[in-house]
């Protein structure tokens, strides 16, 4: 065993604590599923395939934990690693059946109480529909950041990138965003007072 | 870990009820529902068979309608025997459809079975029948050669491929060398172009052929040298791939 990296066996959830005691895969699946579900859509994979996708992921970090491959500090980054190259090869398995990349349109009727909802749906049909046009290490580096909300240490970390190429795909993903939606371009973005308010 | 101050998000940062803000905050929720985990929880289950010991041991399941189909039986037969040769340490896994598992979600629009899948086992791994027999492919006697395994009948699940490998490194690490090789120009093309040389890597060592597996470990650093599994490659290089793990 070497130190620091995950033992199978060792119950906890707490990944901060892993050298102490590392989660069991059960603990993994708990703690990891619904964000790797969500992350594999926003990367790009079909509803319709998404829990196979899902599947996949674990699959691949079932055999690293099993054979203490993963480093315990860095679980979650290499799980969206792990994400981002399953959403890679169902992208291109939707390609090859010549398959719609994004969600399907927003129901047509909703009743007034949902209206939120409907607009969220839409909003979402609408931003799915720009990052489907996005090149993909763009689009990867957008959804960690702005979807999956993680640091841009760890976006780098997952991507595999160094932090500055990391910085410049989130940009350029953002200015096409921004711009397709509607939003100004500066949202955000440093020295442009830091919240670009419209 | 010091790196510039992170930006601020879009989804506070952008207009609020922009089409923006709105898309962003959707995508933030766009959770599996707790049928669609269970589900996913199931097929895992079933998918990881044997090799559940590690503490995935699924959630009871309603029925087990999945393995009525005569290729899933057979897939199932395979297991139990390849479990009983081996101890069950390396098991055979079957990546299930989760849609077979449990009735979908309604947020799930499934549709008709995938011609790509689910990939039969190879014949590399089913095809001893003997109860003694090794579950891969030979031994050989000669280290310096790679196992002669065939290729993946299945034109795209490179992960497959990767899957066995795997599984069969520990224990066979020249036919976990030989499906890599054997399939080379498949994987570099692929998702898993890394996984496949780590595998190949670690085969190398195991086999004894220090000097190609650092080498090989050298070229992956300098071709991906912020991977996720470059600490794995350095341990590979400073020859602790061969340890018992």
């Amino acid at each position: 065993m070497v130190p620091g990296f995950v033992r199978r066996t060792a119950p906890t959830g707490n990944e901060a604590d892993v050298r102490q005691a590392a989660p069991s895969f059960r603990e993994v699946f708990d703690k990891h599923a619904r964000y790797v579900w969500r992350s594999l859509l926003g990367l790009g994979v079909h509803e319709r395939d998404v829990a196979d996708a899902s599947q996949h992921v674990f699959l691949v970090v079932h055999d690293r934990l099993a054979s203490d491959q993963v480093s315990a500090g860095a679980l979650r980054t290499f799980v969206y690693g792990v994400c981002l190259r399953v959403a890679s090869d169902f992208r291109r398995r939707a390609h090859r059946r010549h398959e719609r990349l994004f969600a399907d349109p927003p129901e047509p009727t909703q009743p007034p109480e949902q209206e939120q909802a409907a607009w969220h749906r839409q909003a979402l049909a609408q931003l799915d529909a720009v990052l489907a046009g996005l090149p993909v290490p763009q689009r990867e580096a957008f959804v960690l950041y702005e979807i999956e909300e993680l640091t841009m240490t760890e976006v780098a970390r997952a991507l595999g990138c160094p932090l500055q190429t990391a910085y410049s795909r989130l940009h350029a993903a953002r200015r096409a965003v921004t711009s397709a939606l509607g939003e100004p371009t500066d949202a955000g973005e440093p020295g442009h007072h830091g919240g670009g308010q419209k | 870990m010091n790196g510039p101050p992170d930006l601020p998000r879009l989804r506070s940062s952008s207009a609020s009820g922009s089409a923006l803000a709105a898309g962003l905050t959707a995508a933030r929720m766009r959770e599996p529902s707790e049928a669609q985990l269970r589900a996913l929880d199931a097929a895992l289950a079933d998918s990881l068979g044997a090799a559940s010991a590690t503490g995935h041991a699924g959630v009871p399941r309603p029925e087990a309608p999945a393995l009525a189909s005569a290729g899933m039986l057979k897939v199932t037969l395979v297991l139990v025997a390849l479990a009983g040769a081996t101890g069950g340490v390396v098991a055979l896994r079957h990546r299930r459809h989760v849609s077979a598992v449990t009735p979908p979600a309604p947020m799930v629009a499934v549709g008709p079975p995938r011609p790509a899948d689910p990939p039969a086992p190879s014949p590399a791994l089913v095809a001893p029948a003997g109860p003694g027999e090794a579950a891969v492919a030979p031994r050989l006697g000669r280290p310096d050669r790679v196992t002669t395994v065939p290729h993946p009948r299945h034109d795209g699940d490179e992960l497959a491929l990767i899957a066995r490998a795997q599984r069969a490194l520990d224990r066979q690490p020249a036919a976990a060398l030989g499906l890599i090789e054997n399939n080379q120009r498949l994987l570099a093309r692929s998702a898993f172009a890394q996984e496949a040389e780590v595998i190949a890597v670690a085969a190398l060592a195991r086999l004894g052929r220090t000097d190609e597996a650092r080498q090989r470990a050298s070229r992956f650093l300098a071709t991906f040298p912020n991977s996720v599994h470059a600490s794995r490659m350095h341990r590979l290089v400073r020859g602790e791939a061969a340890a018992p793990q």
